[in-house]
């Protein structure tokens, strides 16, 4: 049994944390303005609110001080999120692919009409990765 | 041997201790007496034994569903039953079965029983929210009951939008009942994940763990991380129909593809919360009826978490022909076969652990050896299932049909059987009946292979799955799979016989009938209130039998 | 949410010292539970419990993230001018109230850690009444809304966004919001009980704070939701 003495904090860490808080929070808040592009402004938020969560788990939720197998479960339910993100949009981004494929290289072009997907599909294929910040939920 | 502090009752040798109860501690059966009692008890036994009663009550609604619509497919034209009817009847008959039955058949009961008695513990560490959880179940269960009575629903257990938005049966109760079932599993994995980390009695370290408590912990895991998906994918199922939010409705723009995402990646994990106690069960039975310490302990345990990991991977392998990204089946395709491995490590280890032992080919044992043929075949099969191009052929066959029930029902509920068996001394205090006993897992085997083979051929030869009308040239397999169902049913009426006869005329049972080593059969059968009446302090592992002589390793 | 009620923190432990010897002179035994050894295992277990609560609570909100982000990928202009229709001020005001409830809360269980129950009580009500407070303005967000016709699914009639599924969004920002703020309620909830029940009746101390301690964790998941939620419908294009 691990003992779990209580780690009682210093007020003053609880106001400088809530300080930060509020300062990023104000700073994402100016950074949606900006234009910014591209998903660049994704980008930007979710880097914000990941510093922002990380802050009220290392030190409002205590995880700092923590045992270390409390911290790996509950990293470990954002690991199963990545896998639940990521690979339902490898299929949301790579619908329609081998369509693509076959029209590009001009094999059947009557059909592939046929089988087109919505125009914001296969936009989505070539652009940036959508969805970049996801990884930091 | 288990040392004690002032108590000299669990000095003798496992297997000769005559269970004996003294006034100061009567067993957990007698303790206190009335409804009330049994309700709002927090002891982990009574309500292993109240989830055990429910279960088989479901199971019992569930099969009287199945056996209806296998006399409708007994032949190929439409008889009994009109098409929405039968639709009706495998609806129900699958909800039931996964959400009241396999879910919680072993490890909310036998796992919610010897679990803490497994870990040398007086209780799971939240006893009240044990209950909880047991009272949540009986809720959703009331809902599920209510679907049933108020005409049902028809668009299969997986409830794929857009069908089951627009369709016009009581989908929105099924839901619910769902919903509720699920916090119920959750809640019970909490608990036992907790019950695994803090309240293992001193001595009883990680590697000294039985085998049946890795399996329960994957499952937990399983249950907590995968369980509140299905959840919110059902809360929002729910806002579809009444409120038309459109999430998964392709009219308002939704995607239903997405719908099968959210639902599998629910709902392949949780065939792992099906099969994975019955893996645990078989770890223990195979092994204490080899007489023969288990081969590869680290394996099979590390084998668990490995399914229970990889199981979250492959669920896009359910939906290779719903319009999926070729890329993404692909990759679901492969990591499916990976899952193939740790359960490969598992099935051969048990086949080692019996090599050379000093097998006994009780009731139990046979149960396990069906459950080894049984669920090799249900597993291979799946194999065929997660290659991308067979599939193709075989989706929605009497193939898949076959394939999980192989899995499910030839895995996961023999798995349940033999557990009960194992465990029903120690459970009831009184040892069920031999020869009856292995004459059932006769019938059982008998009637299951007949009733779910034939399926696999009908299947590789086209026949598509839930028509209560087909073409004549399936009705052969048809037949003699209805022909099947009954003798598995007969196999099946016969174990609850004898069962419930031993609870009034089965010979006491000792604290040890099967010469185990883990810690649950130190205490009496039945055991006392508090499991134990004394600190528990464990010394060796759970399958260093005593007749074999370590030195010569 | 809290792992630990009244009746299992009711009976000594049989024989009345657990074992390993000479209990601790300063713990107070009449909070142990029956089936633990020691105060130091049911607080871990309890703090561990909900822990994996917490876990679960993440993956059940996942899937509306989830959701979020497959329309976001495929109606990206739709999206793009759908968040526009958001007051960025509110949405950061509310930020800001969140975050505060965030902190009363944290001091809420450093002021039972010193023991000091007037003190946490005093921050548990600075607490609920910042939850009220989100509550409210949140109505008046979605008061508007009612009023545009920016509703879910079928009921929506705003005629203002061109391109695919705008309902879609309103679908989302209703339940993801909806949602999180259920769980606001539930929090205010669970700490009125929490005010005049266990800490009224002498159930909590610096040796047992268990319960206050879980449920500042619950609240601060809701605050963490919150920092996820609050860019990714006001804030990104």
């Amino acid at each position: 049994m691990s003992s779990q003495a209580a780690h009682v904090e210093p007020i003053g860490i609880y106001l400088t944390v809530f300080g930060m808080l509020i300062v990023l929070t104000m700073l994402t808040f100016a950074v949606s303005y900006a234009e910014l592009p591209g998903n660049w402004s994704l980008v930007a938020a979710m880097t914000v609110a990941t510093i922002k969560a990380m802050l009220v788990g290392a030190w409002f939720m205590h995880l700092k001080h923590d045992t270390r197998f409390n911290l790996m479960v509950f990293l470990s339910a954002f690991w199963f999120m990545a896998v639940f993100f990521g690979f339902t949009m490898t299929d949301l981004t790579t619908r329609g692919a081998l369509f693509e494929i076959r029209d590009n290289h001009a094999l059947q072009a009557e059909k592939g009409e046929k089988y087109a997907t919505p125009a914001v599909l296969n936009e989505g294929a070539h652009g940036a990765e959508p969805g970049a910040g996801e990884g930091g939920h | 041997m288990p040392t004690s502090a002032g108590s000299t009752a669990d000095s003798t040798v496992p297997g000769d201790g005559a269970s004996g109860h003294d006034d100061a501690h009567p067993s957990y059966l007698s303790a206190s007496k009335g409804v009330a009692s049994w309700l709002f008890t927090v002891d982990h036994k009574r309500i292993g034994v109240m989830y055990l009663v429910c279960v088989l009550s479901f199971f019992l609604v569930g099969g009287l569903l199945a056996l209806a619509f296998r006399l409708e497919l007994s032949t190929a034209a439409p008889d009994l039953f009109t098409a929405s009817t039968y639709n009706r009847l495998f609806t129900l008959h699958g909800a039931i079965m996964v959400f009241l039955v396999l879910v919680p058949s072993i490890p909310a009961t036998l796992g919610n029983f010897v679990l803490p008695l497994m870990l040398g513990a007086k209780d799971v560490a939240f006893p009240r929210l044990n209950l909880l959880s047991f009272h949540i179940y009986v809720l959703g269960a009331l809902f599920l009951i209510y679907t049933l009575v108020s005409g049902g629903v028809e668009t299969g257990w997986t409830f794929y939008a857009p069908y089951s938005s627009t369709t016009d049966s009581s989908v929105v109760s099924a839901l619910l009942g769902a919903f509720i079932l699920g916090f119920s599993s959750i809640l019970t994995g909490l608990n036992f994940i907790v019950t695994i980390h803090k309240m293992r009695a001193p001595g009883l370290t990680w590697r000294k763990l039985p085998l049946f408590v890795w399996a329960a912990y994957a499952t937990s895991m399983i249950q907590v991380l995968a369980t509140p998906v299905i959840a919110i994918t059902l809360f929002l199922l729910v806002f579809e129909r009444t409120m038309g939010i459109g999430i998964f409705d392709p009219a308002l723009g939704g995607d239903p593809v997405l719908f099968q995402h959210f639902f599998w990646f629910y709902s392949h994990p949780v065939v792992y919360v099906m099969i994975l106690p019955a893996f645990g069960v078989m770890s223990e039975t195979i092994t204490i009826n080899s007489r023969k310490h288990i081969f590869g302990y680290n394996a099979i345990a590390a084998s668990s978490i490995a399914i229970a990991g990889l199981g979250f991977m492959v669920w896009g392998h359910h939906m290779f022909v719903s319009g999926q990204s070729e890329l993404a089946g692909t990759i679901f395709s492969l990591i499916t076969f990976a899952v193939a491995v740790p359960t490969a490590i598992k099935v051969f280890s048990w086949v080692a652990t019996m090599y050379k032992g000093s097998i006994q080919l009780n009731t139990v044992m046979l149960y396990s050896l069906s459950f080894l043929f049984i669920f090799s075949i249900g597993g291979l099969t799946g194999l065929f299932l997660g290659t991308l191009a067979i599939d193709v052929h075989m989706h929605d066959t009497y193939f898949v049909v076959a394939h999980f029930h192989y899995v499910m029902m030839g895995g996961t509920l023999i798995g349940f059987i033999t557990g009960l068996h194992h465990w029903w001394p120690k459970m009831t205090g009184r040892m069920f009946p031999e020869l009856p006993g292995k004459i059932g897992c006769a019938l059982v085997f008998l009637g299951f292979n007949l009733t779910f083979f034939p399926q696999f051929v009908a299947g590789a030869r086209g026949m598509p799955r839930r028509y209560h009308e087909y073409a004549p040239e399936f009705q052969i397999w048809q037949f003699w799979s209805t022909v099947g169902s009954f003798v598995l049913a007969a196999g099946l009426f016969l174990i609850a016989g004898y069962l419930l006869w031993s609870l009034k005329r089965g010979a006491r049972a000792p604290r040890n009938p099967w010469h185990g080593m883990s810690l649950e059969w130190q205490t009496e059968s039945p055991p006392i209130e508090h499991n134990f009446d004394h600190q528990v302090i464990c010394t060796h592992g759970p399958y260093d039998f005593e007749e074999i002589d370590y030195s010569k390793a | 949410m809290n792992l630990q009620t009244e009746s299992e923190v009711a009976a000594v432990p049989e024989g009345g010292v657990p074992d390993g010897g000479v209990p601790d002179p300063g713990e107070d035994h009449t909070h142990l539970a029956m089936h633990f050894h020691d105060l130091d295992q049911q607080k871990s277990a309890a703090k561990l419990g909900m822990w994996i609560f917490l876990a679960q609570e993440l993956l059940f909100f996942s899937g509306l993230f989830m959701a979020y982000f497959a329309f976001r990928f495929l109606y990206p202009d739709t999206w793009l001018a759908a968040h526009e229709l958001l007051d960025k001020r509110m949405g950061t005001l509310n930020t800001v109230v969140l975050l505060t409830s965030s902190l009363t809360m944290a001091l809420a269980v450093r002021a039972c850690q010193l023991n000091d129950l007037k003190s946490c009580v005093r921050y548990l009500w600075l607490t609920i009444a910042c939850a009220c407070g989100f509550l409210v303005v949140k109505y008046f967000e979605y008061a508007h809304k009612f009023q545009l016709g920016e509703l879910p699914g079928h009921h929506y009639r705003f005629e203002g966004i061109t391109g695919g599924a705008p309902e879609l969004f309103f679908s989302l920002y209703f339940m993801m919001t909806g949602v999180h703020g259920l769980h606001v309620l539930i929090g205010i909830g669970i700490m009125v009980w929490m005010i005049f029940g266990p800490i009224r009746r002498g159930r909590v101390s610096s040796q047992q704070y268990s319960l206050v301690e879980n449920v500042g964790l619950y609240w601060h998941l809701v605050d963490l939701i919150w920092i996820f939620l609050f860019p990714l419908l006001y804030l990104v294009r």
